[in-house]
């Protein structure tokens, strides 16, 4: 029944590229894309307990190996993305062992510094990277619309995945290992070893958005993995409702929706809008958007009408 | 008979300080061993550092026969030790249907099955879908002692397992350590209660400051208990029957 209430959702989506301008389909391609790596963000954060302001150097990495794939005409946007998601899931291997180990506030510190040693490389590295000036990637799809949908294709496939492995045994040992790993230990369970495959895993899935960045921007440069970028993708996520992945698409894209577009209403007030966004969520959905019951609101009124009363002293 | 469990010469603490001095203590196959001491003597301790939840600063911990002492939590487990630790811990995210499958070992013709567990603590197959925490109390200790029964132990370690139980709920878990001790298990028991100890264990010794200070056949505490008590500064006398 929960899927087929996404259905609508889903019909809108794709039916969007055709009700909007072609700038507003250009943005939501640029708010799927940061939602994927919203999903890489809540996958850490919210499933395994590691909170992560890192993941913009996975999705870096897989940016600019898509780019260079695309440059050197290896192939094309799926041949890209599968590259993106190699080099951000071994990005992820390479630092796995720095990150792993450590919890709580030392994994922020240490992702934030990841984060900011591959924006450093990212800027210096112009062989690779096009420096500063970044890197004009070839036009895989002639229209906004194209691109849109290619983007919505790969990210409903890929948060699909995400929600079946949550499913399986993998995703009951990540949730147990975030709940007591201490208890997880003592079972038998290596629990460095399973935050290590999450970590690399949500490698591959910023390295996708790498990707995908590349083919709907077809541009990349240093100012796309910011540490404004990964500090919004954290909020995002915690807005979202950090164990949700549909909710760390969905607040991923409402944090960036209100910063591009809200703030041109009010100049300049972007960030004054993100804080009381948080303060407000964090008092009325201290679980997030995708932790709230809905529910809940027909069903109190419900309650308390005269009809349910009548009924409940009929039954009883 | 084998000992399934030897600690000799234990030494841990935290942060570099010392809580346990050298402790030695031997569990043997089919027996449970209790061990009793105040608060703060350092009985979780000594049940962590055996666990791999806390790496000692020197000694050993044989299971049967391995010497397993500073190794990660997850290897000791293997090797068999159980453990049903204090306040029990359970998931309160995950249904006891899900902490059952996630501590199955999948070997060939393992000693406990889920089905095994089931039938030994029937209320939790009734309870199979229901989270942690929706779990009364008791119903928490029965999934934490069938968790631990389900990693394939050779000694269970039990940290004060009747804490906060009703007294009929109590009296069943140490019901079910005598039938586990039966069953061949080695069992390190960890209790507050001397009374409780001398009903069920074949063994009792007494932490204190981090020694081992007394260990003795639980006959010889029976018939004379005030050592034992004036050690744990019990003033009462000791319940009819115990």
């Amino acid at each position: 029944m929960k899927w087929l209430v996404l259905l609508p959702a889903v019909a809108l989506a794709v039916a969007v590229p055709w009700l909007v301008d072609d700038y507003t389909t250009a943005t939501l391609s640029r708010l799927l894309v940061l939602g994927l790596v919203g999903v890489s963000v809540a996958l850490l954060t919210g499933v395994t307990g590691l909170p992560t302001l890192g993941q913009t150097a996975p999705f870096a990495a897989g940016a600019y190996a898509a780019a260079q794939v695309g440059l050197h005409e290896v192939g094309g946007p799926p041949v890209q993305l599968l590259a993106a998601a190699g080099v951000g899931a071994a990005f992820a291997l390479l630092t796995a062992a720095l990150v792993v180990y450590a919890r709580g506030v030392v994994v922020l510190m240490i992702t934030l510094a990841i984060g900011e040693l591959a924006i450093t490389v990212a800027s210096r590295w112009k062989a690779a990277t096009g420096g500063t000036d970044g890197l004009i990637a070839t036009a895989a799809f002639d229209s906004d619309r194209a691109r849109y949908l290619y983007a919505l294709a790969v990210v409903g496939v890929v948060v699909t995945l995400v929600l079946l492995a949550l499913r399986s045994p993998a995703g009951l040992l990540l949730r147990a290992s975030r709940d007591d790993e201490a208890r997880m230990r003592a079972s038998g369970h290596p629990v460095t070893a399973y935050l290590a495959g999450a970590y690399v895993a949500a490698g591959a899935i910023a390295g996708a958005g790498g990707a995908l960045l590349v083919t709907t921007q077809q541009y990349v440069s240093p100012a796309d993995f910011s540490f404004d970028t990964a500090a919004l993708l954290l909020l995002g996520v915690v807005i979202g409702g950090a164990g949700s992945m549909l909710g760390a698409v969905a607040g991923t894209a409402l944090v960036f929706a209100a910063r591009d577009w809200l703030s041109g209403l009010l100049p300049g007030h972007a960030p004054l809008l993100l804080g009381a966004l948080f303060v407000l969520t964090a008092y009325l959905l201290p679980r997030g958007v995708a932790g709230f019951d809905w529910r809940r609101i027909g069903r109190r009124d419900r309650a308390a009408s005269p009809r349910a009363v009548r009924r409940a002293n009929q039954e009883a | 008979m084998a000992s399934a469990l030897r600690v000799d010469g234990l030494f841990a603490g935290y942060h570099g300080g010392r809580v346990l001095h050298g402790v030695g203590l031997t569990v043997e196959e089919g027996t449970v061993q209790a061990l009793v001491g105040r608060n703060g003597a350092g009985k979780t301790t000594l049940v962590h550092a055996i666990a791999g939840l806390l790496r000692p600063y020197s000694g050993v911990v044989e299971i049967c026969g391995t010497d397993l002492a500073g190794r990660p939590a997850h290897q000791v487990a293997r090797a068999g030790v159980g453990i049903v630790p204090q306040g029990r811990r359970v998931f309160p995210s995950l249904t006891v249907a899900e902490h059952l499958k996630l501590a199955a070992r999948h070997q060939e013709g393992p000693m406990w099955t889920i089905k095994g567990v089931l039938e030994l603590l029937p209320r939790l197959g009734e309870r199979l879908e229901h989270r942690g925490d929706q779990l009364s109390g008791g119903e928490q200790q029965m999934l934490a002692i069938a968790r631990a029964l389900l990693t394939q132990p050779r000694v269970l370690l039990l940290d004060e397992p009747s804490e906060g139980l009703a007294l009929d709920l109590a009296a069943r878990v140490r019901g079910l350590v005598t039938g586990l001790a039966e069953a061949g298990l080695g069992l390190l028991l960890v209790e507050q209660r001397l009374d409780h100890a001398i009903e069920v264990a074949d063994r009792i010794a007494v932490l204190d400051y981090g020694r081992v200070v007394f260990d003795a056949p639980t006959a010889q505490v029976r018939a004379d208990p005030t050592t034992v008590q004036s050690m744990l500064s019990i003033d009462q006398p000791l319940p009819q029957g115990s």
